[in-house]
């Protein structure tokens, strides 16, 4: 029996997101510490397993598809950077609940806590990631203008996009457990829909199948404007959209069926 | 003026099977049921109630303690009290701090060292920087674990972490103190402290509620009691008379 009680807590939970947003990122910074305690470089192996792997494969993908490695090589890094923590948050909103199942039913943490911890998580992860893209610069030297700076407003979109979808995730994943494996062969999928290793140039037919891929004007925003690459006002139309839509429908899911996430974890 | 006023509670908890639980089987359950025999297909959700229609009011001063057999609905009603479960019938108005003290252990990190973990629970206790700052020492000094305290906590022995978890979880202050099953902690000589703390906390609590097993706790640290049997009230009274009440049913 739902009633305004129940209401009123949700949004409290959702205002105090702002307020106490000390406990979900301080939580956040503790368990990226926690895991890289033990190794030598700490949580710079982060940037270190991406630097590898970008490296890796866009010089091979690049001379396999004769790309030319001074344009392929940023694009495909931003484009993996990004993807990344995508692909990351989508895979992890998918457990996130039902692995606090315990915190859920002994504390008073508001459960979208959880939720913003592991976003905040990711964050402190792609940040880590971006230096990779700072650090090949040097050697390529693509053109930088001011408008670069447009990628970080591309990031608050996403993240943004992201904190609604990971809402919606964690929520129907709790009651049905089946969800989280679907939700990885989704990402899979949408990886090969998604421009991130070829360049939407490079698509002809099959078009507009692929600007009906959200995550795409996603990245998009993200990834383009720092590597110069010009971005159609449209596009950052639909990612404004989508971001708040996504917010809005993570709240409204938040508030129907917050008290009802107690009884299914 | 904390108080706790509880009217007509019932808790219906959802049991999910696995096929219950399982998108794919709900949906093909539910085409196969269109305009056909009912088919059992296994996801049908029953329901628990685990608490039927209870009610009644605490106030400032009052410590309840809850009595009955394992899967009487002491946790649940504890948990509804701390906001965790929300009612599925009746309602409940609660005024004052809550502090539930459920788990001891939750939220540790073995690879961080005391202080960390002093300051980890401190985040999840819902405490600013600051307010764990002033707590710290306070902790420290009543564990009595010295420099252990620099060390990553796998390397304390059993006694040791129960000592940090316990110094931490009684650090802080409420209005309304609620405990679900709380074990006795530590080692003779710790003991005496801890039972010392535990009432000193419990009596600066406006409202205390612990939910145990054991009537020497209960005892101690109470004034009334309920008794709940398969989720309903059947006992409610000062607390010795509730605790003495079935051997007194038995013998006559």
């Amino acid at each position: 029996m739902k009633s305004s009680v129940d209401t009123e807590r949700a949004v409290r939970d959702l205002r105090d997101v702002f307020v106490r947003s000390m406990m979900w990122s301080a939580l956040a910074s503790a368990d990226i510490r926690s895991k890289y305690r033990l190794s030598t470089l700490g949580s710079l192996w982060i940037t270190m397993t991406t630097g590898a792997m970008v490296l890796a494969i866009g010089l091979f993908y690049g001379q396999f598809f004769g790309q030319d490695m001074h344009s392929y090589l940023p694009y495909f890094t931003a484009s993996y950077i990004t993807w990344s923590f995508i692909a990351s948050v989508f895979g992890e909103a998918s457990t996130t609940l039902i692995g606090s199942g315990n915190l859920i039913k002994s504390s008073q943490m508001p459960i979208v806590f959880h939720i913003m911890r592991m976003m905040q998580r990711n964050l402190i992860i792609v940040l880590h990631n971006a230096v990779v893209l700072a650090a090949i610069w040097p050697f390529v030297r693509w053109s930088l203008y001011p408008s670069a700076l447009l990628s970080l407003v591309g990031l608050v979109l996403l993240y943004l996009f992201l904190v609604g979808v990971s809402a919606i995730i964690s929520i129907i994943c709790v009651r049905y457990r089946d969800i989280p494996p679907l939700i990885q062969v989704l990402t899979q999928f949408l990886f090969f829909l998604t421009p991130i290793i070829w360049y939407p140039e490079q698509i002809h037919t099959g078009k507009k199948i692929l600007a009906l891929n959200p995550v795409s004007y996603m990245l998009i925003v993200v990834r383009d404007p720092v590597l110069g690459r010009p971005v159609e006002i449209q596009s950052w139309i639909i990612a404004i959209f989508l971001a708040a839509a996504s917010v809005l429908a993570g709240s409204l899911m938040y508030v129907r069926f917050r008290r009802r996430i107690a009884y299914w974890v | 003026m904390p108080s706790i006023v509880v009217e007509n509670l019932s808790i219906d908890i959802p049991v999910l099977t696995l096929r219950a639980q399982s998108l794919r089987t709900v949906v093909v359950a539910k085409a196969r049921a269109v305009g056909g025999t009912i088919i059992d297909s296994g996801t049908r959700i029953s329901v628990v109630r685990a608490l039927d229609q209870i009610s009644f009011t605490l106030g400032e001063g009052d410590r309840l303690g809850l009595i009955g057999p394992n899967g009487a609905g002491k946790s649940t009603l504890i948990r509804v009290l701390a906001d965790i479960y929300a009612p599925s019938a009746g309602k409940i108005e609660r005024q004052g701090t809550l502090i539930p003290m459920f788990d001891i252990g939750i939220g540790f990190d073995q690879e961080a060292t005391g202080y960390e973990n002093i300051f980890l629970r401190g985040m999840m206790m819902g405490l600013t920087r600051r307010e764990i700052a002033d707590r710290t020492d306070e902790i420290a000094a009543f564990s009595e674990l010295g420099e252990y305290l620099d060390l990553p906590i796998r390397t304390y022995s059993a006694g040791m972490t129960l000592r940090l978890m316990f110094s931490i979880a009684t650090s802080v202050a409420g209005d309304i103190i609620l405990m679900d099953e709380w074990i006795s902690v530590g080692d003779v000589s710790f003991q005496g402290k801890a039972q010392k703390r535990m009432l000193d906390m419990t009596g600066k609590a406006g409202i205390l509620v612990i939910a145990s097993h054991d009537p020497s706790i209960l005892l101690q640290h109470c004034t009334l009691g309920m008794r709940l049997e398969k989720g309903r009230v059947v006992d409610f009274g000062p607390i010795a008379t509730v605790l003495d009440r079935p051997k007194l049913a038995a013998a006559g």
